[in-house]
């Protein structure tokens, strides 16, 4: 390891200079709607929550219409939250790392060398399944509360990056 | 007496030797002590119905007894274990049948334990880890000391051949958990230093672990005593009728008298854990062996040495100790686990002595004689704005309008203040960072300091974090995360952030070197 190594290193591959890829737009829009689809959903509940005790429980119907507004308004800032913070989701996979920004207050920028990935899982929900969109998990020995995490990415790049962190971690085996 | 491996590995399911239902017995009654909290409204709620039948209260008494009893002896007779020559079989549970397979090569931790009810015929308790997850874990709960010894052995030297090393030559045994001959001793303390230990560290959770059996007791006989010495606490705090004065030297006194009862039941505590301290070391393995009523015997690979700390509370500055913390990599970090079977303290050691040790692990790491370099001012400023005054604006407006005097409100309002950007100060004065070619190191703390080392290839992932506040500033904080867990480092700047983070991020990916 050279002093000029680092610097050559250090100048062109720092995590700052790197270009990151967007989340998917699909991921963002899918989002948006399950946001709308809360707000919809305690909404409803919680008229009818209020309604209800209206009629039978009257002494309580303070209460449940503070609680019900309560879990409405939540859903709406969760939702104004979600629809500036999703876009700033982004990641980007260079040779022997993945990182992962995020955060529209505290921006974060998780970086996870390559090297380290004890395994990878590829998930999918149901709706994800439907966009062919997939999250993309790694496991390292940091433990579970540093397992390395993005989601809404094309569920064909969510296996290609598999395959390359796997294929990746034979490399290094090979040449030690 | 020698044991060979063939005399124990005869592939056929063996059982334990039947102290194991001493042992048993022993768990589940610690299991309903530790449940006793949820029981207390229970008895009380029958209390009246145990003074009215006593005959019925004994039989039910005794007949839950057997139940326990009989529970200990059916799980010591469903529990078998299986040796060949490469793997370990156990077979456990009544209920809930498990079966766990053990090659010899994925073992990665050896555990002995000797509960004091062993001590006498010499048996211990067999605890091995693998790096897979908490249910890994196996549990042989009875084997002769000999055995156990001889098959840590035959466990050390398939790991040793199957990874290349060279074997292992023939070792002489103690009938005890005492040192091989190849191993010698590092450290050592006496009862005088455990005291210090005890009166500097707050060690009552230990002594609470190990004492929970006996709280009962305890507390009746702590009633009683206070009303023997005739204190009445109802009386003593009735303002009315003592003023405030008293009242006021009551509480202090009182507030001592409970200080110096936590800091007797400390020093019991850090007594009963550390008993007999000894650290040694064995070729590349650090052994760590002690305790009073259990004897404990904990092992720490070198190649699993994530980090070690270098950790002064206020009272350790003043007298001049020093608790090293050896961390090692862990499968269960992120989940609480009451041992704390990752970490190895040396206790209440002097700071030459800890140099030296933290130096025998790590070599040439200058952990305390590092030169730091603080971190930014902007530390202070930012939390100030996001915490002190937030704190402080919210107590003294409930303060203010409490007595509705805006004159306290305001003398609230910067007596808080003051005090919190004091230490916000004295923790941005704590906070420092230095590196070499090898080792990352990190101090911080408020009163106390803490100091930390860590090798830079041994690094799984680090992230940093801005604030919208700190964007603007370029600065960033830092969370380094090792196989033994995260640590952080605030308000770096961009410059610096290159130096350590994503130079250690270099290291970490091209040197080629495992973390383990």
């Amino acid at each position: 390891m050279t002093f000029s190594n680092q610097l050559l290193y250090l100048n062109d591959l720092g995590v700052d200079n790197v270009e990151f890829t967007q989340v998917e737009l699909r991921y963002i829009r899918m989002r948006r709607l399950l946001s709308v689809i809360y707000i919809i959903v305690f909404a409803v509940f919680g008229a009818i929550a209020a309604w209800l005790s209206s009629v039978w429980f009257e002494p309580m119907q303070g209460e449940v219409t503070f609680i019900s507004a309560c879990l409405v308004s939540l859903s709406l800032l969760l939702a104004i939250y979600r629809f500036f913070a999703d876009p700033k989701k982004q990641y980007a996979l260079r040779e022997h790392d993945l990182s992962y920004q995020y955060g529209l207050f505290y921006r974060t920028t998780i970086t996870q060398p390559i090297v380290r990935i004890q395994h990878v899982e590829v998930k999918q929900g149901p709706i994800e399944r439907r966009l062919a969109l997939a999250s993309i998990l790694a496991f390292s020995a940091g433990g579970q509360m540093h397992t390395f995490y993005i989601p809404g990415i094309n569920v064909d790049d969510a296996h290609r990056m598999r395959s390359y962190i796997l294929n990746h971690e034979v490399d290094v085996k090979d040449a030690s | 007496m020698q044991v060979s491996s063939g005399s124990f590995a005869s592939g056929d399911w063996q059982r334990i030797s039947a102290i194991a239902v001493i042992y048993f017995l022993a768990k589940t009654l610690r299991h309903l002590f530790g449940q006793i909290v949820f029981l207390i409204p229970v008895f009380i709620f029958i209390n009246k119905n145990i003074k009215e039948n006593p005959v019925l209260t004994v039989a039910i008494i005794v007949s839950i007894g057997l139940l326990l009893g009989l529970y200990a002896v059916a799980s010591f007779l469903v529990y078998r274990y299986r040796l060949s020559s490469d793997t370990l079989e156990i077979r456990s549970g009544i209920f809930k049948k498990t079966q766990t397979h053990l090659p010899f090569s994925r073992i990665q931790n050896i555990r002995l334990e000797q509960p004091i009810y062993y001590r006498l015929f010499n048996f211990c308790c067999m605890e091995l880890d693998t790096a897979g997850s908490i249910q890994n874990e196996a549990k042989l709960i009875a084997i002769h000391m000999n055995q156990a010894v001889a098959l840590k052995d035959i466990i050390l030297s398939t790991r040793k051949s199957s990874s290349g090393g060279e074997s292992n030559g023939e070792r002489q045994k103690n009938e005890s958990l005492d040192e091989t001959i190849d191993e010698h001793i590092l450290c050592t303390r006496s009862v005088s230093d455990l005291i210090i230990h005890g009166v500097t560290n707050n060690r009552v959770w230990l002594f609470l672990g190990a004492a929970a059996p006996f709280f009962d007791t305890i507390i009746q006989y702590l009633g009683i005593s206070l009303s023997y010495i005739g204190l009445d606490l109802q009386k003593l705090f009735d303002v009315d009728s003592q003023g405030y004065a008293v009242v006021v030297i009551a509480a202090l006194s009182l507030t001592m008298f409970i200080m110096m009862i936590l800091a007797v039941f400390s020093i019991a505590g850090s007594i009963l854990t550390y008993y007999d301290y000894r650290l040694s070391r064995n070729e590349d393995r650090y052994i760590r062996r002690s305790g009073l009523l259990t004897k404990h015997e904990v092992a720490l690979p070198l190649r699993r040495l994530q980090m070690i700390t270098y950790k002064q509370d206020w009272l350790d500055v003043v007298l001049g100790r020093v608790n090293l913390i050896y961390l090692q990599a862990d499968a269960s970090v992120g989940q609480a686990t009451a041992a704390n079977t990752n970490k190895l303290v040396v206790p209440s050691v002097f700071p030459e002595q800890a140099q030296s040790l933290a130096e025998d692990a790590m070599k040439a790491a200058q952990l305390s004689q590092a030169l730091y370099s603080p971190i930014h001012k902007r530390y202070i400023l930012n939390k100030f704005l996001v915490f002190v005054i937030p704190t402080a604006v919210l107590a003294a407006l409930i303060i203010g309008l409490n007595n509705d005097s805006w004159l306290i409100g305001t003398a609230a309002l910067i007596a808080i203040s003051l005090l919190g950007s004091a230490i916000a100060y004295l923790r941005w004065r704590r906070w420092g960072y230095s590196m070499d070619d090898r080792y990352v190191y990190i101090r911080r703390g408020l009163f106390g300091i803490q100091h930390s080392c860590f090798e830079r290839h041994k690094l799984q992932q680090i992230s940093r974090k801005q604030s919208w506040f700190m964007r603007r500033y370029h600065l960033y904080s830092v969370k380094f995360v090792l196989a033994s867990g995260g640590i952080k480092l605030p308000f770096i700047n961009r410059e610096e952030i290159k130096l350590i983070a994503d130079q250690s991020l270099y290291i970490a990916e091209s040197s080629g070197k495992s973390w383990m």
